[in-house]
């Protein structure tokens, strides 16, 4: 249990996943998560470039129950090329953005594709680039348009409807956005590159910024997206810095996870099947100490920590779920 | 060997970009031409890139560069560095240590601690000799391909004290039997951390359940023979670090160090099983090197620095008489091509192409590494080596065809502009005079098509092959 602000203890959980980089239960270098209204939850994996049959959307949820998993590499419709993030509508169909295609895939909530829309270019309502998305209570699609440097809105049927930013560092400016949240009336955007927070309101008015570039313990380096909790502490995956850092509604900074993943369900059952590596693993210490400072390289040699957090949510349940890409995996704690 | 400040030329200086880099664009030559040779050289040798490409957005947009688990991405992070680097000495040094102590990612299964081992030789590889033989005993990626490991106290495994004698530093005929074992017992106790369980994710190839855990080095204590040893005629109770020691002091180690040299940044040699029952091609280089090897300590770039800036260097007589190696004719023309974009799939073609061409980076066939020289060459190899070029510097979208063009050439000096862009390449006298007959042909005309064509036949001639 680690105290990390008044009244507020936050508990690591339990791990959902392991490594499945030729499809099947489990994720391949996955880049988002989200929960529809019947809490499931829908993992995009991107995979490699040499390994994509991992390419699809798995639907499971929390409780390591896997459902099944749809889409898969390509650039017909319904497929997919190098998906990033993924919402869901008021029916909770699934939309995914596709950075490499800049198209967005809409599917149903049993993955049966229905359509998709998007053109490449830098005019209103093109897309270069589209990295996340967030979709609002009027079924606005909003998406962090990555290279161009902006936030644009679209109908959910692909009419544009209205954008906002442009490349810089100044109030309302980016630099290569990533994750987005909408939480009633505010619009959250992981400025990736300006590592920082900014805040808006669904017009585009720019409200608030927090975030101190660099890679000390209260920075930020290259945050990729970023969650409210009921108190409105916000949940930054610093993915650059390979934490997820915790800041109050004041933008005080409160503490950081590292990860402490132990083997999930899935895991447990793929080692009961391989006794040789089993047997091995009872000597196995995650946690050694590293002779090496910077952080990315300390997550290749921690299997526990989190390396490339990329995505993060807050459930009803205030579960807080942050999806560890390069291991495959969805590190969940509990707020209390 | 006296060392003045000297005049250079054009010539002279793409020859030395070839050599201590990939080649160099006319505007990198030009660039260096009101500096003296000597100048140029320390230039070249002094300047590194440190981050030649922007790892964040490397990682961000194609996530197999972050966890690098494959061959593919590990090989293909490297090109992407070795392809953007400003000052690109520090990557070829790297390609020589990855030639000479090959260790291959088809046993490691993970790229990750091959990128590492790069990374040391980027960090280490310009140093002492000494010091890398050190770092390179404890390189996670070296103890696991030749099993120290497996190398106990109670129950030696030679294959790492075998290796680092016979194909890293001494070379076959120079130690005796015994010397193996006692080298052997010097470096048991030399392993990873958590070293069961990484071998048998090895041995089963499984990124289950959360991928690969990068390898650390780990000395074990209790795993290691701290009896006396008996080394290359001294006695005590040697430690690996002692027997580098050891062995770096002796001639046979500059020797076979030097030839390793020679065949890498002057001519081709013969292929190294071979060295012991043959004379080195040049013995007075070897020589000069062996005692530029002593008189500096060992370090590796002031070695080379006396090298590049020696009359052997210098002769005309060695210029284009090397054959490129596969990497280095893949870096050589994406460079002049413009580099790649970010992010781009064509650095996974580039790193393929150049395993189709004989050279899978971070994928030795074995410890022996390549050979090179005429080994790079076959009928099959010959064709990915055209299509390739053809492929990249003639692209009409990159900015060497668009360089090219604006600097509205005729057809008078069409053939010269291009052979200036591509790094001042000399044409043979037949090989100029059949691509003037094609510029003067009435269908030839002056535009970005033709002048891909042109460009395909420059980079297509057996001159393009040499470095």
């Amino acid at each position: 249990m680690k105290e990390l602000f008044e009244n507020t203890k936050i508990n690591y959980s339990h791990t959902v996943g392991f490594t499945a980089d030729v499809g099947g239960r489990g994720f391949h270098l996955p880049r988002d998560i989200a929960l529809n209204s019947e809490n499931k939850l829908f993992v995009v994996s991107r995979s490699g470039a040499f390994h994509t049959a991992g390419l699809r959307i798995t639907i499971c949820d929390i409780n390591n129950n896997y459902f099944g998993e749809f889409s898969k590499f390509g650039k017909n419709p319904g497929e997919l090329y190098w998906p990033c993030s993924v919402a869901f509508d008021s029916k909770d169909n699934v939309y995914v953005t596709d950075e490499y295609t800049n198209l967005i895939s809409i599917f149903d909530k049993d993955g049966k594709y229905l359509d998709r829309w998007g053109v490449k270019g830098k005019k209103e309502g093109e897309i270069n680039f589209p990295s996340g998305i967030a979709i609002d209570d009027k079924d606005q699609i909003f998406i962090t348009d990555n290279m161009n440097d902006r936030i644009q809105i679209f109908s959910n049927d692909g009419e544009f409807i209205h954008s906002w930013g442009k490349e810089g560092s100044g109030n309302g400016e980016f630099d290569k956005p990533w994750g987005i949240k909408i939480y009633d009336e505010t619009v959250i955007v992981a400025d990736w590159r300006n590592d920082r927070i900014q805040i808006f309101d669904k017009e585009g008015n720019f409200l608030d910024k927090f975030g101190v570039s660099g890679t000390n313990e209260e920075e930020l380096f290259r945050p990729s997206d970023v969650a409210l909790d009921k108190n409105n502490y916000y949940y930054v995956c610093d993915w650059g810095n390979q934490k997820v850092k915790i800041f109050d509604e004041k933008f005080n900074y409160c503490g950081f996870l590292r990860g402490e993943s132990d083997l999930s369900e899935w895991a447990k059952e793929y080692l009961n099947a391989n006794i040789d590596e089993k047997k091995a693993r009872e000597s196995f210490n995650p946690v050694i100490k590293v002779d090496e400072v910077e952080s990315h390289e300390e997550s290749a040699r921690i299997e526990s920590y989190f390396w490339d957090p990329t995505s993060i949510i807050v459930d009803k349940d205030q579960n807080l779920l942050v999806l560890d890409s390069n291991r495959n995996r969805v590190q969940i704690f509990e707020i209390g | 060997m006296t060392t003045l400040n000297t005049r250079t030329s054009k010539k002279e200086l793409a020859h030395l970009f070839r050599r201590v880099g990939f080649g160099g664009s006319k505007k990198e030559i030009d660039s260096l031409l009101d500096k003296s040779y000597e100048d140029s050289v320390d230039y070249l040798l002094d300047n590194l890139d440190k981050n030649p490409v922007p790892v964040d957005l490397l990682r961000r947009y194609q996530i197999d560069l972050s966890d690098v688990r494959t061959v593919f991405s590990s090989g293909s992070y490297w090109m992407y560095r070795m392809a953007h680097s400003k000052f690109p000495f520090e990557e070829k040094v790297a390609l020589f240590w990855h030639r000479v102590f090959a260790t291959g990612q088809n046993k490691l299964i993970q790229g990750k601690v091959m990128t590492s081992q790069i990374e040391m030789f980027r960090k280490h590889g310009l140093g002492s000799f000494e010091n890398l033989l050190i770092e390179l005993s404890k390189d996670p990626a070296m103890i696991m391909w030749l099993d120290n490991q497996d190398n106990h106290k109670e129950n030696i495994n030679e294959n790492y004290g075998r290796e680092i004698l016979e194909l890293f530093s001494m070379g076959v005929g120079n130690y005796s039997e015994k010397d193996i074992k006692e080298c052997s017992r010097a470096f048991t106790g030399w392993t990873v951390e958590n070293m069961p369980y990484m071998a048998i994710k090895m041995r089963n190839n499984t990124a289950r359940p959360y991928g690969y855990v990068a390898w650390q080095f780990k000395f074990d204590e209790n795993d290691h023979d701290y009896d006396d040893k008996e080394f290359l005629g001294e006695k005590g109770n040697f430690n690996g670090e002692d027997i580098v020691r050891i062995i770096c002091k002796q001639k046979a180690t500059a020797n076979f160090l030097a030839r390793h040299i020679y065949h890498f940044f002057i001519k081709d040699e013969l292929p190294v099983p071979q060295w012991p029952h043959k004379e080195p091609i040049d013995p007075s280089v070897i020589e000069f090197i062996t005692k530029s090897y002593f008189k500096n300590g060992y370090n590796i770039k002031e070695i080379l620095r006396d090298l590049f800036k020696s009359e052997y260097f210098r002769s005309e007589e060695i210029y284009n008489k090397r054959i490129k190696s596969p990497s280095e004719l893949v870096v050589n023309s994406v460079r002049l091509s413009g580099g790649f974009d970010i992010p781009s799939e064509e650095v996974y073609q580039a790193t393929i192409s150049s395993g189709l061409m004989g050279q899978p980076l971070l994928n030795p066939t074995s410890v022996e590494g390549w050979q090179g020289g005429e080994e790079w060459i076959n009928t099959g190899s010959v064709i990915q080596r055209i299509n390739f070029c053809s492929d990249v510097l003639g692209n009409p979208s990159k900015t060497l065809v668009q360089n090219i063009f604006n600097k509205t050439p005729d057809k008078e000096n069409i053939l010269n502009i291009c052979c200036e862009e591509l790094g001042y390449i000399e044409l043979h006298s037949s090989t100029k005079e059949a691509l003037n007959d094609y510029i003067q042909e009435d269908e030839f005309k002056i535009n970005e098509e033709f002048i891909s064509i042109l460009i395909k036949l420059i980079v297509s001639s057996r001159e393009y092959q040499m470095v």
